[in-house]
């Protein structure tokens, strides 16, 4: 579908050694990953880690991923992994979570801190979330129709069009309207 | 015709006793009026009453000759309404975005149809003409669908006389007390409908367009062999669905397995556990359908059905994973 | 290259040599990486509907720590976490509202914990086994816990699969009209 295909093209940038398309996977996975994990994992503390450590593992794995599952499946199968070994070890020392405290792998946790944005910080408070809705609220119906037939009901750009009864080039400006319009709401909230 | 059959209790009952005309009048009648709730155009209010809890739903149906419409509205708590328009189902609540479509094709009516073969029903329910009463200033006529065994829920239907609509309901357990009722407190049938009357009033119905159908395309899994098998069900059940489904929030797989005998209907959800302290496992009932959580296998084992706890719990425990 | 590639290509929709473009720019620009960040955190928010989140808490920017003040206030602060000191810029989600069953069914627990990168943090920690439910700390949108979500979505899917499937008995829409969680 529509969703894996970004993902399929950012995974083979990685691949070819293009760190800063990773950066782009976990700033889009990084939410449902953190929720994911954090149902599993009671100390929240300790569910920062473990979303972190995914995806960390799934930097150091991806050479070998071959795209016999969408990359977020695979993703997904690591954080189960990780939440449950890390459910599964009784005692912990915080520090330790499988992170290899070797230079290398020092150096590379590092930079995949660095280069990951952001000084925002993307917390889920209620703020946002009305910031968001009442954004949508405001949008003129057939933007809001088209920002929710593909994000609430997944709807390729064709479908939407079929749907609609309009041209693919509308639906796709309309997408990218109703995403810009809510930005500028979320943008000045989270920058507050 | 012949004169209906007066039963008084269910210890009364068996099979060989109903004479098959007995049942047969009380199936035309009900017949009738699954085709009433489909075609005539009405206006109500009903009361939902399920355990403790009673809520009004102001209900209009339309009926143009080739294409269903409904409109239900919750008259009490939230603000939640649902549309229906042929096979177009749209959600309206005052939560969340505010429109959620659902592009499942229903094959119901508001009310109750009967679908089944008489053959397959009379199997496992005793279908018989109770009596008659007065409902929403009505004059109905009572059918018991009684459960043969008392793994089931029994029904209790009051059929308007002069038009044949399902004026009020009753699911009961074995000792007979009601469960779940829906009832007209008020009920018009009209010569006509205005189509704006049938648009939500919650939303824009323009801007919630019509989707195309649900193409199998797009739920590819929904039609995947589950792995999952039941080994028992009472008589009369069979199955009508199996497939995997994704869950929208955890983005799992979950299997699912549907039964039914013509009138209840279970339901059997299957999904992998990663804590087992997170599992769900009892009862937790509304109205009458009960849920029952088990884990077996490392998954989360939930049945879900309109029958009672014991048969939940048998079919449950006897839910086994098939290796391939 | 404009931002409407990067919504394009988000969707999967866009050219072959937009792809390419809108990963190099995304690689180059922050700015533009903020917005793919702030894209998908749309969609999220469009999606789950069952945002548990914590009212009472700071809002965004003024990245203070959640403080114990007073000893009847039931607040948690985060533990220092691993590696803090690498942690400067740590990208990860910082707020994370979990719900807990406690051994009493009906008594849920709400853990909030606020990770501010860079801060001093304070080194107080509370054990959320010793927490005790306290609603006026936390409002969750509805009190409702996990587990009653759970059941909700049994709930709806079996009501769902009744009118799809046309299976007689209760009208299902009556049902989903009638019990108010969806």
């Amino acid at each position: 579908m529509g969703d894996s295909e970004p993902d399929s093209h950012l995974v083979k940038r990685v691949q070819k050694g293009d760190k800063s398309a990773f950066d782009l996977l976990v700033l889009k996975y990084q939410h449902r990953i953190a929720k994911l994990v954090s149902r599993y994992v009671r100390d929240p503390a300790d569910a920062l880690d473990v979303t972190q450590e995914t995806f960390i593992k799934a930097y150091r794995a991806l050479p070998k991923f071959r795209e016999d599952s969408a990359f977020y499946t695979w993703l997904y199968r690591i954080a189960i992994n990780t939440a449950k070994n890390h459910v599964a070890s009784a005692s912990r020392e915080p520090t330790e979570l499988g992170l290899r405290n070797d230079d290398a792998a020092g150096v590379e946790l590092e930079e995949i801190q660095k280069t990951i944005e952001s000084p925002e910080r993307l917390l889920f408070t209620e703020e946002i979330k009305t910031a968001i809705l009442d954004a949508i609220e405001k949008l003129p119906d057939p933007v809001r129709t088209a920002i929710t037939l593909r994000e609430v009901e997944g709807l390729t750009y064709d479908e939407i069009a079929i749907t609609m009864n309009c041209p693919v080039g509308t639906v796709r400006s309309r997408i990218f309207r109703a995403r810009e319009s809510i930005d500028v709401s979320l943008k000045s909230l989270l920058e507050n | 015709m012949g004169k209906f059959v007066r039963v008084f209790t269910l210890s009364m009952l068996s099979i060989a006793a109903i004479s098959a005309h007995g049942n047969d009048a009380a199936y035309t009648l009900l017949q009738t009026m699954h085709d009433a709730t489909r075609r005539l155009n009405y206006e109500g209010v009903v009361i939902y009453q399920h355990g403790a809890k009673l809520d009004s739903i102001h209900i209009l149906h339309k009926y143009d000759g080739e294409i269903e419409r409904e409109r239900l509205t919750s008259l009490s708590g939230p603000a939640k309404e649902i549309v229906r328009d042929g096979g177009l189902v749209t959600v309206f609540s005052s939560r969340g975005v505010g429109t959620i479509v659902q592009r499942d094709a229903p094959a119901q009516a508001a009310g109750v149809s009967f679908s089944a073969p008489l053959e397959k029903l009379v199997s496992s329910y005793n279908l018989v003409i109770e009596g008659f009463d007065r409902v929403a200033g009505r004059k109905a006529t009572v059918v018991g669908v009684m459960p043969a065994r008392q793994d089931r829920y029994g029904y209790k239907l009051w059929i308007d006389r002069d038009s044949k609509l399902l004026l009020k309901s009753m699911i009961l357990s074995g000792s007979g007390r009601p469960l779940e009722q829906v009832q007209f407190t008020e009920l018009r049938v009209k010569e006509r409908i205005a189509a704006e009357r049938l648009r939500s009033k919650m939303g824009d119905e323009k801007s919630v367009p019509r989707l195309i159908a649900d193409s199998e395309t797009r739920q590819p899994e929904r039609f995947l062999e589950s792995s999952w098998r039941v080994t028992w069900l009472p008589p009369g059940f069979e199955r009508k669905e199996s497939g995997i489904e994704k869950s929208t929030e955890e983005y799992i797989d979950f299997h699912h397995l549907v039964f039914s005998d013509g009138l209840a209907m279970v339901s059997v959800f299957v999904e992998q556990l990663i804590e087992k302290k997170r599992a769900f496992q009892g009862y937790s009932s509304r109205g009458a359908v009960t849920m029952f959580g088990r884990v077996a296998d490392d998954h989360q084992v939930t049945v879900v059905g309109d029958v009672p706890r014991p048969t939940i719990e048998k079919i449950s425990t006897s839910i086994v994973k098939i290796d391939n | 290259m404009n931002k409407e590639h990067i919504s394009a290509f988000m969707d999967g929709e866009a050219t072959t040599e937009e792809v390419e473009e809108v990963i190099d720019s995304l690689g180059e620009d922050p700015t533009l990486r903020g917005k793919w960040s702030r894209y998908h955190l749309i969609g999220e928010v469009l999606r789950s509907d069952r945002f548990v989140t914590g009212e009472k808490l700071e809002t965004l920017g003024k990245r203070k720590m959640l403080r114990i003040e007073a000893p009847t206030r039931k607040a948690i602060l985060s533990r220092p976490a691993i590696g803090l000191a690498m942690a400067a810029s740590i990208v990860v989600v910082a707020l994370t509202v979990v719900l807990f069953l406690s051994g009493a069914p009906d008594k849920p627990e709400y853990l909030i914990s606020e990770f501010e990168p860079g801060d001093a943090l304070d080194s107080r920690y509370i054990d959320p086994e010793e927490q005790e439910a306290d609603q006026t700390v936390v409002q969750i949108g509805k009190s409702e816990s996990v587990r009653e979500h759970q059941l909700n979505g049994y709930f709806t899917n079996y009501n769902r699969q009744r009118a799809r499937l046309g299976v007689p008995g209760v009208n299902p829409y009556v049902r989903m009209v009638g019990f108010d969680s969806e």
